[in-house]
């Protein structure tokens, strides 16, 4: 039993495909599907490599991580760090120890309150997990001279720029203790930030720039 | 462009009405009749079984030229290997086409025809009258003429949905690619006609004891456990095993026992010593020796459900394949006479994917290690350079349970379990992994991005997903993996099928291949080869390597998880041991 049965044939079999919900394809499908089908010397076989197309995740979207928080602070005793040469920033610090954060302070405005703000210079650090910190480091006093307990974490900081180490209080020696990672933990990757842009990031929202803050007027006993 | 143009010998949409020879499920199709309706001129073409066999080949051109369009082609294809026809080179099959357009959401009337048709608004034949007529055939017949005719009819009105599916289809058809599926198709349907050899009368042998050996497993396995009774398994019994075997195990929220196959599958990796109940519970619960589909010529044969996964993968039925969860089940796999069998799967394919999508030099550097796991706890600093797979032995074990993790997207506190430590130091391994592997992870949050921002991931070869807001972000990260191994498996089977190399069955990152036995070796170094192929066309020329288990005649195959299981069934039935 066999039927011949002539009918009409579809309108249009047209390959166009909707490029809105698939951005992905080739400008010209003809030549890819021609490409694809009729390679020479392929036994008629579809030629498998010609058919690839770019798995350029995420590209189009350009999703980048923003820095919106760095701590100032020292390392935590259980992380290990490494800190970049050179990256330092001389500053004026105020640490709120009630609030635990830490204002920079305008020069004019420190002289007011000296007993509080304090001359420092912040050390760009990073730790394992890859978040960034400014580690600060008293200046010495006037005649020239840091307590032992800076001056043994300058020591830690100026390892910190060559090797992974780990920064913990010894109350007993009164300094800081060192301890230097042992394996080949690779070297640590640094954002595109300067540091001054560090340093805007640390303290946006937290710069004392006049006698009127409520932060030197509680220090000052006026409120 | 037109696809006039571009198959100017024809675009045929082409449908089969077929039952399994003899009414025997596992047997190849045998074919009643055939449809095919020429779609660039309207011509319509019916034949009835007696005709078909009269030809020695498609009466249609099937070479690059011509077109050929079905519904899932591997039933198509499996009818014309049974004609012994040429089979047709350039396919579309709306049905992997259709599960690409949709992949990753709920057609809501299924991914079938009938579903597809709804989905582009297209009335179809009614499900019931469907249903009828699919009845009406696996009858298997005599059919009387009348029957014959509303057969040829149902056919044809298939055939006219299919060129009406490809009308609304075609627009967001990526044909190039659409062609590399269809060949694919054509590919499975030889696969499913190879099939794999069984054991069959060991088969028959369990088959008639089944219900005894049930028992006498329970009274074997469970001694050492003692969490049955009767037929039913105890779960403040295993609570209390577990307690005294000093085994950690996932509760619910609720507060009771995950006791769920896949809770039993991952626990099994870190306490193997619960891997019999593990093959217990699922051969007691879920496997039916009865519904493994072995024709009568003592084959596995069933339908791999081709791009049925999510990830494109092949998903047939657990309970027809030989290779469904239930390992021990697999030693019934036996290459006939003077033959043999290759299992040959890619070495740790689902890292080197990730490795070479991510472009991580650090991750291919410790995939082409050939021990990715050490060199990973080498590279973090965990072991030192020399270290070797004896010296650091629990280093190694460790590593390789973060790597796994990280591919299975679990938390700490899962790889704590698995790892038998604490929640600290699984995040500790977890922390190694994403500072060893930034690239990596900066790739993993790129996908996320990608299918959040963008809606949809995809693979080098165009199999997508489509991202809902409720789609899974774990699965999102691992979709490149899976899908990109899921591609080369089925660029591997095409590439050994075109050179005439015999796959009895494609499983998860591995190919079962047959050969005569002399022919065996040359077989399978050509079968290593294509794959590494296939790994490089999927992975920008990173080669992937492969492992290859050779079974030859009288030998049969084994797979080490069900080992146990199978020598305490085969002394139930006084069968000789399985010796390794």
């Amino acid at each position: 039993m066999k039927k011949s049965v002539p009918k009409k044939a579809p309108a249009n079999l047209t390959v166009a495909r909707d490029t809105t919900k698939h951005p992905i394809q080739p400008s010209s499908i003809a030549d890819a599907v021609s490409a694809a089908i009729s390679l020479p010397n392929n036994n008629g076989n579809i030629d498998i490599d010609a058919l690839s197309i770019p798995t350029n995740y995420g590209e189009r979207f350009a999703v980048t991580k923003v820095l919106s928080n760095i701590p100032v602070r020292k390392p935590h005793k259980s992380a290990f760090i490494r800190v970049k040469q050179g990256d330092e920033f001389l500053i004026y610090i105020l640490e709120d120890k009630l609030s635990g954060v830490t204002y920079a302070v305008m020069p004019q405005v420190a002289q007011l309150v000296p007993e509080s703000a304090r001359a420092v210079r912040l050390h760009r650090a990073v730790d394992r997990q890859g978040n960034q910190l400014l580690v600060p480091v008293p200046l010495p006093g006037e005649d020239g001279k840091r307590n032992v307990w800076h001056e043994s974490l300058m020591v830690c900081l100026a390892k910190a720029e060559h090797k992974w180490v780990r920064v913990a209080a010894n109350l007993s020696a009164g300094a800081y203790d060192l301890y230097v990672a042992q394996g080949e933990l690779g070297e640590p990757e640094w954002t595109d930030h300067t540091m001054r842009e560090l340093v805007e990031i640390a303290f946006r929202g937290k710069v004392i720039s006049e006698e009127k803050d409520p932060v030197i007027q509680q220090l000052l006993g006026r409120i | 462009m037109k696809l006039a143009s571009l198959f100017p010998n024809g675009v045929f949409a082409v449908d089969f009405e077929f039952h399994p020879i003899n009414g025997v499920e596992g047997n190849p199709p045998r074919p009643v009749c055939m449809v095919v309706r020429n779609l660039l001129n309207g011509h319509t073409t019916r034949l009835w079984r007696d005709e078909l066999l009269q030809l020695d080949k498609a009466p249609f051109p099937t070479d690059p030229s011509a077109l050929f369009v079905a519904f899932y082609a591997s039933a198509e294809v499996g009818c014309f290997l049974e004609l012994g026809w040429s089979c047709p080179t350039r396919i579309l099959d709306l049905y992997a086409e259709f599960r690409c357009i949709t992949n990753g959401t709920t057609p809501s009337h299924g991914n079938g025809l009938l579903g597809a048709l709804l989905y582009f608004g297209i009335a179809g034949i009614e499900s019931e009258e469907k249903a009828s007529m699919r009845e009406l055939i696996l009858s298997t017949g005599p059919w009387t003429p009348q029957e014959r005719r509303d057969i040829l009819d149902y056919c044809e009105s298939d055939v006219l949905a299919l060129s009406k599916l490809l009308d609304a289809m075609l627009p967001c058809i990526d044909l190039p690619r659409a062609l590399l599926r269809g060949e694919y198709m054509s590919t499975a349907a030889k696969i499913e006609a190879a099939g794999v050899p069984i054991d069959v009368p060991l088969l028959h042998k369990l088959n008639a004891h089944w219900g005894l050996i049930q028992d006498k497993l329970i009274a074997t396995i469970d001694k050492d456990f003692g969490v049955f009774e009767g037929q039913a398994f105890k779960s403040a019994r295993w609570e209390q095993y577990l307690i005294r075997a000093g085994i950690p195990w996932r509760y619910l929220p609720s507060g009771s026992l995950d006791l769920s196959d896949e809770t039993f599958k991952e626990m099994t990796r870190s306490f193997p010593q619960v891997a019999p109940i593990r093959e217990l519970r699922y051969t007691l619960s879920k496997m039916r020796l009865a519904s493994l589909t072995v024709g009568e010529d003592g084959r596995n044969r069933c339908m791999l459900s081709a791009f049925r996964a999510t990830t494109g993968r092949n998903q047939p039925s657990n309970s027809r394949f030989i290779f469904g969860p239930a390992t021990w089940i697999r030693a019934l796999i036996k290459p006939s006479e003077s033959t043999g069998l290759a299992y040959i799967d890619w070495a740790q394919q689902e890292f080197g994917i990730a490795a070479a999508l991510s472009n991580d030099a650090r991750m291919m550097e410790a995939y082409t290690s050939g021990d990715p796991y050490l060199t990973f706890a080498i590279q973090a600093g965990a072991v030192p350079p020399n270290a070797t797979k004896q010296s650091h032995k629990i280093e190694r074990e460790q590593f390789k349970a973060c790597v796994l993790a990280v591919q299975y997207g679990m938390g700490a506190d899962s790889l704590a379990l698995r790892i038998n430590q604490s929640v600290a130091q699984a995040r500790q391994l977890l922390d190694l992994h994403r500072k060893t592997y930034r690239k990596f992870w900066v790739f993993s949050d790129a996908c996320l991005n990608e299918a959040k921002l963008g809606g949809r991931l995809w693979t080098k070869f165009g199999w997508e997903i489509h991202v809902s807001a409720s789609t899974n972000e774990r699965s999102l990260r691992n979709f490149p993996m899976q899908s990109h191994g899921s591609e080369m498996l089925r660029i591997a089977c095409i590439l050994a099928t075109r050179e005439g190399i015999r796959i009895c069955a494609p499983i998860h990152d591995a190919i079962l291949i047959e050969a005569p036995i002399n022919e065996l070796d040359t077989a399978i170094e050509r079968t290593q080869q294509l794959m590494a192929q296939a790994s490089r066309l999927v992975l920008n020329g990173f080669e992937l390597n492969s492992d290859a288990k050779v079974i030859r005649s009288p030998d049969r195959y084994m797979d080490d998880r069900g080992l146990k299981m199978w020598n305490t069934i085969m002394e139930l039935i006084d069968e000789p041991k399985y010796a390794q």
